[in-house]
């Protein structure tokens, strides 16, 4: 989580040691009895995060249009999905209860092939929204190589863990830094037919931005991922995997598919971000526990 | 090529393409600090080199690339 700002300050909250301690806690007693005692740290979250608090509570309200005891009540449900969500990476990082479930529409279905099918480069973009680490799983069963952009100031532990959790599954991370290195290595993993999976809704420090309607009201999310496809020439996809009981999850994969070709670059990138931003807020409108941007947003 | 079809196909790409001031455009100017050029751009670089030159930039060969006047000679080579 973040600290409440007005941009996302980059790394996961909790330290090492409660990383380590959570990791511990669900290997040795499973999945299902943190979540319990999760339950009690929660409030400790709710109220010593007060931006985040406040932001989270402001977006029920302001954005999703609750009234204020939904908001308050959707607040602490918010937090606690986050922590089960967590717990479930957790799990699946240490093999504890095994992998995912999945579960797919015939839709999502035919784009999770045709992805798969294809010798060509793809762009999957999503949202700090469900779980998309969970759509790994889906990599594990092909042969098709995926890299993961990850922020390349998150805390080394987590990387550590996702990195040796992915591996297996033909995904590699590319963290993002000041250098221009990361651009070539994507550069790179698209030419020989990869696919890059990442986050297109947080704002870092000093990123070139586009300015979209969310929620009824214009922000701005990073220009990357839609810029790499419009110069590049790659085929985008949206990609939103959301929670829906223990370790099981529900893809959402769909294909921004604009006949826009004649337009200018600019055009062609504002038109998919305004895609991206249509289908996040249906999915967070049909899930809205499972947003996790706990800063915010629209500042 | 010659090093002045490089320089001239170079300075069409930074102002048609990154909208960069034809008049910054000296062999001295940083890429980063004085271009004001970024992560974005260096995708169209990367792109637009693929395109008009036929190499594909490696990263390792654009660390000691700082300036205009050393990516006009990074790209000589790779032609030479």
């Amino acid at each position: 989580m973040s600290d409440g700002g007005t941009r996302w300050q980059g790394q996961t909250g909790g330290g090492s040691f409660g990383i380590r301690a959570v990791s511990y806690l669900v290997k040795n007693f499973g999945a299902s009895f943190v979540y319990f005692f999760m339950a009690f740290a929660i409030p400790f979250y709710v109220f010593s995060k007060n931006g985040g608090r406040r932001a989270v509570f402001d977006f029920y309200r302001n954005r999703m249009g609750f009234g204020r005891w939904k908001a308050f009540r959707s607040l602490w449900g918010c937090y606690y999905c986050f922590g089960k969500i967590v717990v479930d990476k957790f799990a699946s990082y240490g093999g504890a209860t095994g992998r995912y479930e999945l579960e797919m529409d015939e839709a999502a279905s035919a784009v999770q092939k045709e992805i798969h099918a294809s010798g060509d480069g793809a762009i999957i973009i999503s949202a700090h929204v469900g779980n998309l680490e969970a759509l790994g799983t889906l990599f594990s069963q092909h042969d098709k190589e995926c890299f993961c952009t990850v922020y390349g100031g998150e805390h080394e532990e987590i990387l550590k863990k996702r990195a040796e959790a992915l591996k297996a599954n033909h995904i590699h991370l590319i963290p993002v830094g000041e250098d221009t290195d990361y651009l070539f290595e994507i550069n790179n993993a698209l030419d020989e037919g990869g696919v890059i999976l990442m986050m297109a809704d947080r704002m870092t420090e000093g990123a070139r931005g586009l300015w979209c309607s969310l929620f009824g009201k214009e922000t701005e999310i990073p220009a990357g991922a839609f810029a790499l496809s419009v110069k590049m020439d790659v085929p985008i996809y949206t990609a939103f995997v959301m929670r829906t009981g223990h370790c099981r999850y529900k893809v959402f994969w769909e294909k921004v598919d604009l006949q826009d070709a004649d337009s200018s670059d600019k055009d062609r990138m504002v038109a998919r971000a305004g895609v991206f931003c249509g289908r996040l807020e249906e999915i967070v409108r049909r899930y809205p526990l499972q947003w996790f941007n706990f800063y915010d947003f629209w500042k | 090529m010659e090093k002045e079809d490089i320089r001239k196909t170079v300075c069409r790409f930074l102002v048609d393409e990154i909208e960069l001031d034809e008049d910054k455009l000296e062999d001295d100017a940083r890429l980063k600090e004085d271009l004001g050029i970024d992560s974005l751009d260096f995708v169209d670089i990367v792109v637009i080199c693929e395109r008009e030159f036929g190499f594909k930039i490696k990263p390792e060969e654009m660390k000691n690339v700082k300036t205009l006047g050393q990516f006009y000679d990074y790209i000589g080579e790779k032609l030479g």
